[in-house]
């Protein structure tokens, strides 16, 4: 199925914004501002307190990382404190991943 | 460390047995010593550690995942963990004396295991615990106190096996914000149980198995932002169910078998962002009903799934997504399902609507005429009428109509062809020679005894062959179209007398 950013946008509405802001400059909540995620490596958004699973990871987040990632964040990241069982369905994934990457960056 | 003092008193005369007993020099005994010392937990040391974890010392986080334990790594665990992750490990049981070794303790994760239950008063020893996630445990139920003593602030049981929840479980000041049941296998919500949970921000309860949430249970949810109640049996809402959460911005219905709303429902959501009410079992929605919410986000609407009915009840809706096409998710996914002849068709994709006192009817857009309106349109009473350009239907099939519908009928329809175009329509007692658009009755599968003696033959187009099946009909009455329809070739009608 093609991606759709509206069903991304929409699922991460339900699950991720709780926790996450996307845009420049959007407040950390329980879970860091998303902005300028793509191509920054893990633990690196400025002002918020990650634990030291999390920043000593050391992968970068792009398409691919994020697919393994949210399919099951506490494996991909052992010791995360983000609380969240993951996206089982691939094609939620794919979508949520092309919203993000369409609202966290330029 | 408070007790450094007194250890290195003892670690002293130990690293000198050491060395004396097992000739070492000193610096290995000590390096011994030190090892031997974290092991026994008598020195809150950084280098201890349980066996199978990783410790970051900087944050006192322990993180145990996807390693062969079967019980509570208590070995080692360093006395200032603040926040401890054991997962994907085989583990069955957490016990309150394996937590008073971590005193600290702040946030304790304990995401897939196998955790079959957990004692009362777990968290007794563990007076700074604000987070608690046992995602996708075995657990079944728990015992009264289980989560006292510890302030937490959040709570997650998602996808375990409960089967029923507890005021028990929780204390009486709780403080709880975030409180995640779903994924599990409950039935019903304790009506007492959210007076206790003044405080929560965030509830989720979807992918469960709820029929109906009790009336007045979720009146203390004042501070309530975030309801997710997809994925359960809900076939219907008390009407002031919601009318205290006026925090509310997130509120998903999602996935139930909600048949009809009542039109006060979303009163008090003035601050409501995101409502889902897709894939349940709607056909209307009652005047009203989306009114009150002003604060809707783009696309933050989802009605797509639902079963529409589009008749004259579906005007509010219409006229509604007309105004406020923006807000709706995937508008031309709504709907019609029925009646039949509409099945599929988009709801917005009708182009005018036609008032009717209390009808609607709408107009097939297909030649793409502008309707201007209105006349009345009348629709006996257990039937659906609809206009289209070429015929006034009228539709009283599966219906409980026992006698032919004379009164209320929509007997004649005239056309001018003007720009917009005039569109009156009279109504009678009974179907005439048609002047402009023909009506045609659809009565198949009613209750029909009769057909009124006094209906004219000549309203019953030819196209009509299915009218009287299924019904209970006898005869037909003299000089009836039927009498020369295809129908006659497979049943047989006597003429009903005179």
């Amino acid at each position: 199925m093609p991606v759709d950013i509206a069903k991304g946008k929409k699922s991460f509405v339900q699950k991720c914004a709780q926790c996450h802001t996307v845009e420049q400059g959007g407040k950390h909540k329980v879970g860091p501002n998303l902005w300028g995620l793509f191509g920054r490596k893990t633990g690196q958004a400025e002002g918020y307190s990650y634990t030291d699973a999390n920043k000593s990871k050391g992968i970068t987040w792009e398409e691919d990382t994020l697919m393994v990632y949210l399919e099951n964040p506490k494996k991909y990241i052992p010791g995360t404190k983000m609380i969240f069982s993951g996206l089982r369905k691939k094609s939620e994934r794919t979508d949520v991943i092309a919203y993000l990457k369409s609202a966290t960056s330029e | 460390c408070y007790a450094k003092t007194r250890q290195t008193f003892s670690a002293k005369r130990i690293i000198h047995l050491l060395s004396l007993t097992f000739s070492l020099n000193i610096a290995m005994a000590s390096r011994l010593t030190l090892v031997l010392l974290c092991l026994t937990s008598l020195w809150p040391c950084a280098l201890a550690c349980p066996p199978l974890c990783k410790c970051y010392a900087r944050r006192a986080e322990v993180v145990c995942s996807e390693v062969p334990l079967t019980e509570f790594p208590s070995e080692g665990l360093p006395a200032d963990t603040t926040m401890l992750t054991i997962q994907l490990t085989n583990i069955t049981t957490v016990s309150e004396r394996h937590l008073n070794a971590t005193p600290l303790l702040e946030g304790l994760h304990l995401y897939s295991n196998h955790l079959q239950s957990l004692p009362s008063d777990l968290l007794r020893g563990v007076p700074r615990l604000h987070t608690l996630d046992l995602t996708g445990n075995r657990l079944v139920d728990l015992p009264a106190g289980v989560f006292h003593h510890a302030p937490l602030l959040t709570l997650v049981l998602k996808n375990n096996r409960l089967e029923r929840v507890d005021t028990e479980w929780l204390s009486g000041d709780s403080g709880l914000t975030w409180l995640d049941l779903s994924g599990n296998r409950l039935t019903a919500i304790p009506p007492g149980l959210f007076k206790k949970l003044p405080r929560l921000e965030s509830l989720d309860i979807s992918h469960n198995r709820l029929e109906k949430i009790p009336a007045k249970s979720l009146d203390t949810l004042t501070k309530l932002e975030r309801l997710n109640l997809q994925k359960n049996k809900l076939v219907s809402l008390d009407p002031l169910l919601f009318h205290s959460m006026t925090n509310l911005t997130n509120l998903y219905l999602t996935d139930n078998r909600l048949n009809m709303l009542p039109p006060s429902l979303f009163q008090s959501l003035g601050k409501l962002k995101i409502l889902g009410l897709e894939e349940n079992q709607l056909g209307h929605i009652p005047p009203g009903l989306l009114d009150p919410l002003s604060s809707l986000d783009e696309e933050g609407l989802d009605l797509t799934g639902n079963p529409w009915l589009c008749n004259y009840k579906t005007e509010h809706l219409w006229r509604w997504l007309q105004k406020n096409k923006g807000k709706v998710f995937l508008p031309e996914a709504i709907r019609c399902a029925k009646p039949n002849p509409l099945a599929g068709r988009s709801v917005l994709s009708f182009g005018v609507n036609i008032l009717l006192g209390s009808l609607l009817a709408l107009v097939d857009y297909d030649y793409g005429w502008r309707l201007g309106v209105l006349a009345s349109l009348c629709c006996p009473s257990h039937c659906e009428c609809s206009l289209s350009v070429w015929s006034t239907g009228v539709v009283c099939s599966q219906s409980d109509l026992s006698l032919f519908p004379v009164e209320g009928l929509p007997i004649t329809a005239r056309l001018t062809t003007s720009s917009p175009l005039n569109l009156s329509v009279r109504c009678g007692r009974r179907p005439e020679r048609r002047a402009g658009p023909g009506v045609y009755l659809q009565l198949y599968h009613s209750n029909l005894e009769t057909l009124s003696g006094r209906t004219s033959s000549k309203a019953f187009h030819s196209s009509t062959p299915w009218t009287s099946l299924g019904n209970r009909l006898a005869c037909l009455p003299p000089n009836h179209a039927l009498h020369h329809g295809p129908l006659l070739q497979r049943y047989c009608f006597r003429t009903c007398p005179t």
